[in-house]
């Protein structure tokens, strides 16, 4: 196990020590590092690389590299009987290091940097499992992170070439352009409607890697860019990414109600609390969004260990229906995932609570009309519903297959747990009590807001039981279909497109390529031009006259010329 | 100069009947340090009657020992510990050094009837590699493909070379042009005339047949010379003719830039479904060359910029890519995508080499890949923003077809023609593979000089 704890601890000491230089640094009273390293000035934008450490890159590095530490500890555990376990913590390493040089460098060649790496080394810890389903799930992974990418290059194209030499009468379209290629590459990454199929799709990774990438860092990385960016959205963009999250959120809640395999449920939620935090950041609540991906990674990444150690320990069985009374054989998981439960509901004076309650007092404070207001309660109806449904599942004891006999709970995965136990429960409370920045004051009065929510919850149990009892068994099977395929998105965005794009290509390569290109120019072409030469001059030197009038014509030109 | 020197030298010991070819690898790796002594900056300089130095031209030179270094290190086959194979008389060191010795003529030449004699005579050796050292029968038609493409396209830039030379009355470079060579003319159809020869060569999407077919069956010294060092002749050619015929933004160049930049999107597309290693990583090079014919004729120094960008990292990371392919031909004696599969779990470590450069081809920061890429985009943007967007979808089909290269090769079940007894993989191809990959990653440090 010696490489588990090595890599764990490689990863604590960079905690420490960044807290280290956070506080040296007196960042978390407001002062900032920036270091700037120039590559190049031939060209007449500045190449250059720009380090800047100031509170929010020093928080978010601090929370990554403890949320990684702790993951390391628990694959010690999860894949403890793998051959390459090596080759894992590299890769998981690979990936660190990436995430702390896209929160360290926010300057467009740094972002890229971190960015690029993401995505290419989450794509190797998806297809970490050799088997076909996980290379379809990396390969719509890593290809719809490649579309954010090149919208990334389009938007640092776009920066070197009309942003700077004072083309005066361009700058408000180039601004315009350059904010909806940087929010769709965001859009991307964090898996925003309509890019959002690949995020379910990468359960199909280690669970140690979905409880690092798929819940704190990889998704986050969009959500982080545009708060460092938010500067170059106008309204129009905002406007676009407020219908855009929330349209996730839905999407993501109400799949996630009819979703049998677990890991994907919590992916799901993933989705809808990253939805949640990109409506924040379109409403201008930057701060509040990054209060809240903060405490949002620590409680995913408890809820996917607590999962991890549910799917170990029943024999890698992911499917719910399989599952039950998990409250009696693995207690103390079951206690934490209640908790981490808790907190994605934003149940009062858990951890997620305080960063939800903001969240919603924006919603609720600011411009955003009576429509989303509506549909942004339905969004928390609808967390609230699939939590106690996957609560239930897992943890009462009702299903005929549940495995009777459980193991007793492995020390790495103790203590995994037990270190990320307190950075779900109290996280907010202490970053709270740290930073001035995240206590706001919101003017939500609380008996309204309950009430409504207690009446749209009591909603939708209604029509959930009047969905039960529906006889119309075509219109159930095809709302099942409906939510089940995240509204029919997760096939389109990978069977459908890949398909009949691959189609295309190979019926382009054998008529145009092969046809036309290389058979019709390469060979007939170019031989009946040879055959015609060949002949002519056979003709032409079997005559007597021809040959004198070739020689002289020869002489004739070379005189001339020279 | 004194490079040039060192080589016709250390060739001429070898033909004397010196027989390591460690001590060639040496002399080329010194000549690389003498070479990197004179940088001029932004100036083309004669440096004797018969050579020229500019930027460009050392960069390509650099590039041309590198790749030359590399090829002979993983000539596994040909080149073994002590001996040489030899047929009908020659090596393939001899081959390999002729190639080298006349591409660096070729980038160092200051007149222009030397210029096109270099040009065509890198062919020579070439196709008396494909010919004696190729695997397949189909190679005569490759290699007669491949110079009837080259040399039927370039016939026409002779003839206008040697009425250039009639009206100036001189074919030095840089004297015909402070004389102001074609200033009189219309440039448009003349200009499109004499560079159909470098864009054959480089070769654009339409007239590109020669490159598969010549990649497939050459041996992997041939292609990787071919891809590193022969196909930079093209765009070589291109930006000299450029700044000499003072040819200007026109319909004709238009047209050109959209035809190749189009032609690289259906060639990128092309890529992902390929059925031979070797074919795959020839369209991909059919790619780049295009995204660079693309920028350069944009007309900004930005463009030229990223062409020599896209030029040499292409230039070093496209022949590893192939000595990667002719790694797994060894182990399983077929370049097909169906047969080689699933390495990742007997050999990890060419694994991770084969993911690294598969990446690196498509543009991985902070390498000089995705510099010269961004560049790219960034200059077709600058002139139309549909251009830049065909850039981007470019970008993304690279991507595709990386990681659909790197999944066929390395994911999945270990295929059953890969478990031989007795299986050693040489340790040259991944000696090679890291010297690239430093030089790639450690491009990024000096961009000022690659930025010519």
């Amino acid at each position: 196990m010696s490489p588990c704890c090595n890599a764990a601890l490689s990863k604590f000491f960079f905690f420490f020590l960044f807290f280290y230089l956070a506080v040296v640094a007196g960042v978390f009273n407001g002062g900032a590092l920036v270091l700037e390293w120039e590559l190049s000035e031939k060209l007449f934008v500045e190449t250059s690389f720009c380090l800047v450490l100031d509170w929010i890159s020093c928080l978010f590095s601090m929370s990554v590299l403890y949320i990684s530490g702790c993951v390391c500890v628990f694959s010690g555990f999860y894949l403890s009987h793998d051959k390459f376990l090596e080759k894992f913590f590299v890769l998981l390493k690979l990936f660190v290091v990436s995430m702390v040089v896209l929160v360290l460098f926010p300057s467009y060649l740094g972002l890229m940097v971190g960015w690029d790496g993401l995505g290419v080394i989450s794509f190797l810890l998806v297809i970490y499992y050799l088997s076909s389903c996980s290379l379809s799930s990396g390969m719509i992974t890593v290809l719809s992170n490649r579309v954010g990418d090149v919208c990334f290059i389009l938007a640092i194209s776009l920066m070197s070439s009309s942003l700077s030499f004072g083309m005066w009468g361009e700058s408000f379209v180039s601004g315009f352009v350059l904010g909806i290629f940087l929010m769709m590459g965001s859009m991307t990454k964090s898996a925003q409607v309509p890019f959002s199929a690949w995020l379910p799709e990468a359960m199909s990774a280690p669970t140690p890697v979905s409880s690092l990438v798929h819940s704190s860092t990889l998704v986050t990385a969009g959500v982080y860019v545009l708060i460092r960016f938010s500067a170059y959205l106008s309204e129009f963009e905002m406007y676009m990414l407020s219908i855009s999250s929330m349209v996730t959120m839905l999407l993501a809640g109400s799949s996630a109600c009819m979703e049998s395999d677990l890991k994907k449920v919590v992916a799901l939620s993933t989705l809808s609390q990253v939805g949640m935090m990109m409506f924040a950041i379109s409403l201008g609540a930057n701060v509040i969004a990054f209060f809240h991906l903060l405490v949002h990674a620590f409680f995913k990444a408890l809820m996917f260990m607590c999962m991890g150690g549910v799917i170990y320990y029943s024999g890698s069985c992911q499917d719910s229906r399989f599952l039950g009374g998990v409250w009696n054989k693995l207690p103390f998981t079951s206690c934490l995932f209640l908790f981490s439960n808790f907190s994605l509901m934003g149940f009062p004076f858990f951890s997620g609570f305080y960063s939800k309650e903001l969240i919603v007092g924006a919603a609720l404070s600011l411009n955003v009309g009576l429509m989303a207001v509506v549909l942004f309660f339905m969004c928390l109806a609808f967390t609230i519903s699939y939590s106690f449904r996957t609560l239930n599942l897992v943890m009462q004891d009702m299903s005929v297959f549940s495995l009777k006999f459980y193991s007793m709970e492995n020390g790495y995965y103790l203590s995994s747990l037990l270190l990320m136990m307190n950075g779900a429960i109290s996280t907010s409370l202490i970053m709270q009590s740290i930073l001035k920045e995240f206590s706001t004051v919101s003017f939500v009065n609380p008996s309204v807001f309950y009430s409504v929510l207690l009446l749209l919850v009591m909603f939708f149990f209604n029509l959930v039981l009047l969905f039960n009892c529906l006889s119309k068994k075509s219109f159930m099977s095809l709302t099942k279909n409906f939510l089940k395929s995240m509204w029919f998105l997760s096939i389109i965005s990978g069977n459908f497109i890949s398909s009949k794009l691959l189609m295309m290509i190979s019926s382009y390569i054998v008529y145009v390529e092969m046809g036309w290109i290389r058979a019709f120019i390469g060979s007939k072409v170019i031989n009946s031009i040879s055959m015609v030469f060949r002949n002519k001059i056979w003709e032409m030197n079997m005559n007597f006259f021809g040959v004198i009038l070739f020689v002289f014509l020869s002489v004739f030109l070379i005189l001339k010329v020279f | 100069m004194s490079c040039v020197l060192m080589l016709s030298v250390s060739c001429i010991l070898w033909g004397l009947g010196m027989n390591e070819v460690g001590w060639l690898i040496m002399v080329c790796a010194v000549a690389l340090l003498v070479v990197m002594m004179d940088c001029p900056f932004n100036f083309y300089i004669l440096k004797s009657e018969w050579l020229g130095v500019d930027e460009m031209s050392v960069l390509m030179v650099l590039l041309c020992l590198l790749v030359s270094m590399m090829s002979l290190v993983s000539s596994t086959k040909e080149v073994k510990n002590g001996f040489v194979v030899l047929m009908s008389g020659w090596s393939v060191v001899e081959m390999v050094m002729f190639i080298c010795l006349g591409s660096v003529l070729f980038f160092s030449v200051c007149s222009w009837m030397d210029f096109f004699f270099f040009f065509e005579f890198s062919l020579v050796p070439t196709f008396f590699l494909i010919l004696k050292w190729g695997y397949q029968p189909e190679r005569l038609q490759a290699a007669v493909f491949m110079l009837l493409y080259t040399v039927g396209s370039s016939l026409p830039l002779l003839m206008s070379l040697v009425y250039f030379w009639s009206y100036v009355k001189s074919d030095n470079m840089l004297l015909s042009k402070m004389v102001g060579g074609w200033k009189d003319f219309n440039m448009n159809w003349p200009w499109l005339i004499m560079s159909l020869s470098f864009l054959v060569k480089l070769p654009v999407y339409g007239a590109h047949a020669w490159l598969p077919k010549a990649h497939v069956e050459a041996p992997l010294s041939g292609s990787m010379l071919l891809a590193g060092v022969l196909l930079k002749f093209g765009g070589y050619g291109l930006i000299r003719l450029m700044w000499f015929s003072e040819v200007t933004n026109s319909t004709i160049v238009l047209f050109v830039l959209v035809f190749s930049l189009w032609g690289g999107v259906l060639s990128s597309g092309v890529c992902s479904c390929q059925s031979d290693l070797k074919s795959l990583i020839a369209y991909s090079s059919i790619g780049h060359m295009a995204l660079s014919l693309s920028v350069l004729l944009s007309f900004y120094s930005v463009g030229k910029m990223a062409c020599v960008c896209v030029l040499y990292s292409h230039g070093i990371c496209s022949p590893i890519l192939f000595s990667l392919a002719a790694n797994s031909y060894e182990f399983c004696q077929s370049r097909s995508i169906m047969l080689s599969k699933g390495i990742s779990r007997i050999f990890p470590v060419i694994s991770g080499v084969w993911f690294f450069f598969c990446i690196l081809n498509m543009g991985f920061p902070p390498s000089l890949n995705f510099f010269s890429e961004v560049y790219s985009v960034g200059g077709l943007l600058s002139l139309q923003w549909l251009l830049g967007l065909m850039g981007g979808l470019m970008c993304l089909m690279t991507g595709a077809y990386c990681l659909i290269l790197y999944s066929l090769v390395n994911h999945g079940v270990v295929s059953s023609m890969v478990f031989k007894p007795g299986l050693n993989l040489s340790y040259r191809y991944l000696v090679s593979s890291v010297f690239g990959g430093v030089l790639l990653l450690g491009g990024t440090l000096c961009l000022d000089m690659f930025f010519v």
